[in-house]
Parts: structure tokens; C-alpha cells; sequence
């Protein structure tokens, strides 16, 4: 594990978009995405679920599920399990289902929601996985979408969260430019650090993992409730 | 196509967090607690507070 000398969230510049703004965006984005998945995050969504390490009837929740490309490999390592995509839009999900339903002919276990209202029970998962939403919202929200995650995750539980990570000083001075002139160019997201302010919303870090594609660097974190 | 049952066990008001249940006509899922009704749209549960609409 690497050296944290902070604790708090660290972010190379403010959040430039609120939720809605995310939203819109994501809709109009919606049938590029796939290119910047396999452009940015392929490296990083296969990491993240080789330190999920599901067993086979656990129950997971995706948050921001995308097209859906991680739930279906996830839910293929869990047929005995409760496997269950969330986002925000609805045009994400309507291509998330379509996408599920090619390998099987199910109506998959999706539903439209807010990271930081989710509309489930308290301790209903073994598993939160959650790769690239951090990275878009305010310190706020995150602390907020943090909170939740521990609120519908099970005590036994862990928690697996991807963002793009701020390793590289050059990175990071590169993209603020970028981000600030045109937050959307890069999905709307920029860098940040969160793994020491995790404790303060309820977690434990296991386990960090940078991995970097095409120059663009993501961490990869495993956490558990810390109490 | 029916909403997976896993899907509707779990399910509970984003904004009360009380149990939802199905409505008869399958068009929302009704908050026990508020009585807000979530919408349903392509078989997909629209669990946003904002997208809710109130029934006695």
C-alpha cells in the first residue's frame, strides 16, 4: 500500500458540474461511452473485479452501472447470487439491460437511483462496487454517497471503489487545464484522493491499487466497515 | 416484463427508507410510510424523489 500523507479527500480542482448537470451530460454521452471505457477504464474495472473477488451467492450492488460491461462479468461469477445495477439515467440502463439481456434472456435486477438517496434497505449487500462516480461529484456528495454505501452494505461486507487517482503531478496539472476549460472533454471527472478520509465515513482500507492506461492513471480501493 | 423479485425484496423509499410495494395496476411502487409512487418505466423502477408523485 502506498504512503497517504493526508486525511481528507484531496482533488486537483473543484467539482465543475453538479448531479443534474452530470446526468444531462451522461444521456447525450451514452452511446460514446463504450470508447472512453475502453479507452480509460478497462485496466482499472478489471483490477477492481479481480479485488472484489465475489463468491458465488453473494449480494451485489453496482452504483453508477454504466453499459453494464462489469455487472455482466460479475453476475456471470454469481448465478447463485442478487446481482443489481443502479445509475442515474435512464438511457444508461435501457443499454445496461439490453446489453444483459443478449447473454440472457431475463429481465436483469436494475433500477433508476441517486447514490446519495438509495432506495435500498439498511445492510442489504455484500458487496458495493463503484467505479468512476466519485470522481465526478463535489467532496460533499462524496462524503454523502460514502455514507450511504456503508448504510446498505452488511457489517461482513466490503465496499469496491475506482477513481481516477492523482499519482502523477504532470497528470494532474494536464488535466486541470483540460477540466477547466471543458469539464466534459474527460466525462466530467478529475482527479482525487480519498483513501484516508475513508475511516471518517465508516470504512477500513484494505487494500490500493494504482493502475494506469494510456497515461491515465486510476486507484483502485478495497475497504470494509470499520466497525 | 415483471420486475425481478430479488430487485423488489430489497427496495425501499430513497427518501423515508420504508418499504415499497408493488401497485396493482404494476405502474409504481408505493411508499408504505409517505405514500409517494415511484414510476416505472420500461420495467425499470424509477426510485428519484423527484420523478415521485404523492397518492392518498
Amino acid at each position: 500500500m502506498r504512503q497517504i500523507h493526508s486525511n481528507e479527500i484531496k482533488e486537483t480542482s473543484a467539482a465543475k458540474l453538479n448531479i443534474r448537470q452530470i446526468s444531462d451530460a451522461y444521456t447525450r454521452l451514452a452511446p460514446l461511452y463504450g470508447i472512453w471505457e475502453w479507452v480509460a477504464e478497462g485496466s482499472a474495472q478489471r483490477t477492481a473485479m479481480e479485488m472484489a473477488a465475489i463468491q458465488n451467492g453473494e449480494s451485489l450492488l453496482e452504483v453508477a452501472v454504466g453499459l453494464g460491461t462489469s455487472l455482466n462479468i460479475l453476475r456471470k461469477q454469481n448465478p447463485n447470487g442478487r446481482n443489481i445495477g443502479m445509475d442515474l439515467t435512464s438511457v444508461m440502463l435501457r443499454r445496461t439491460r439490453k446489453h444483459l439481456m443478449i447473454d440472457q434472456n431475463v429481465n436483469p435486477a436494475l433500477c433508476q437511483g441517486d447514490a446519495m438517496v438509495m432506495p435500498f434497505a439498511d445492510a442489504s449487500f455484500d458487496l458495493i462496487y463503484c467505479t468512476f462516480l466519485l470522481d465526478l461529484l463535489p467532496i460533499p456528495d462524496i462524503h454523502v454517497v460514502i455514507r450511504e454505501m456503508r448504510r446498505v452494505l452488511r457489517p461482513s461486507g466490503r465496499v469496491v471503489i475506482a477513481h481516477l487517482s492523482m499519482n502523477h503531478r504532470s497528470f494532474n496539472w494536464f488535466w486541470i487545464l483540460l477540466y477547466s476549460s471543458i469539464p466534459m472533454l474527460l466525462g466530467g471527472c478529475r482527479p482525487i484522493q480519498l483513501t484516508n478520509w475513508l475511516p471518517h465515513d465508516g470504512f477500513m482500507v484494505q487494500q490500493v491499487q494504482v493502475v494506469s492506461q494510456w497515461g491515465i492513471p486510476s486507484e483502485i480501493i478495497l475497504a470494509t466497515p470499520n466497525g | 416484463m415483471a420486475i425481478s423479485q430479488e430487485l423488489l425484496d430489497i427496495l425501499v423509499c430513497p427518501l423515508c427508507k420504508a418499504k415499497v410495494h408493488l401497485k396493482s395496476d404494476q405502474t409504481g411502487l408505493k411508499c408504505e410510510k409517505c405514500h409517494r409512487v415511484y414510476p416505472i418505466k420500461d420495467d425499470i423502477p424509477v426510485m428519484l424523489v423527484d420523478e415521485a408523485s404523492v397518492e392518498a
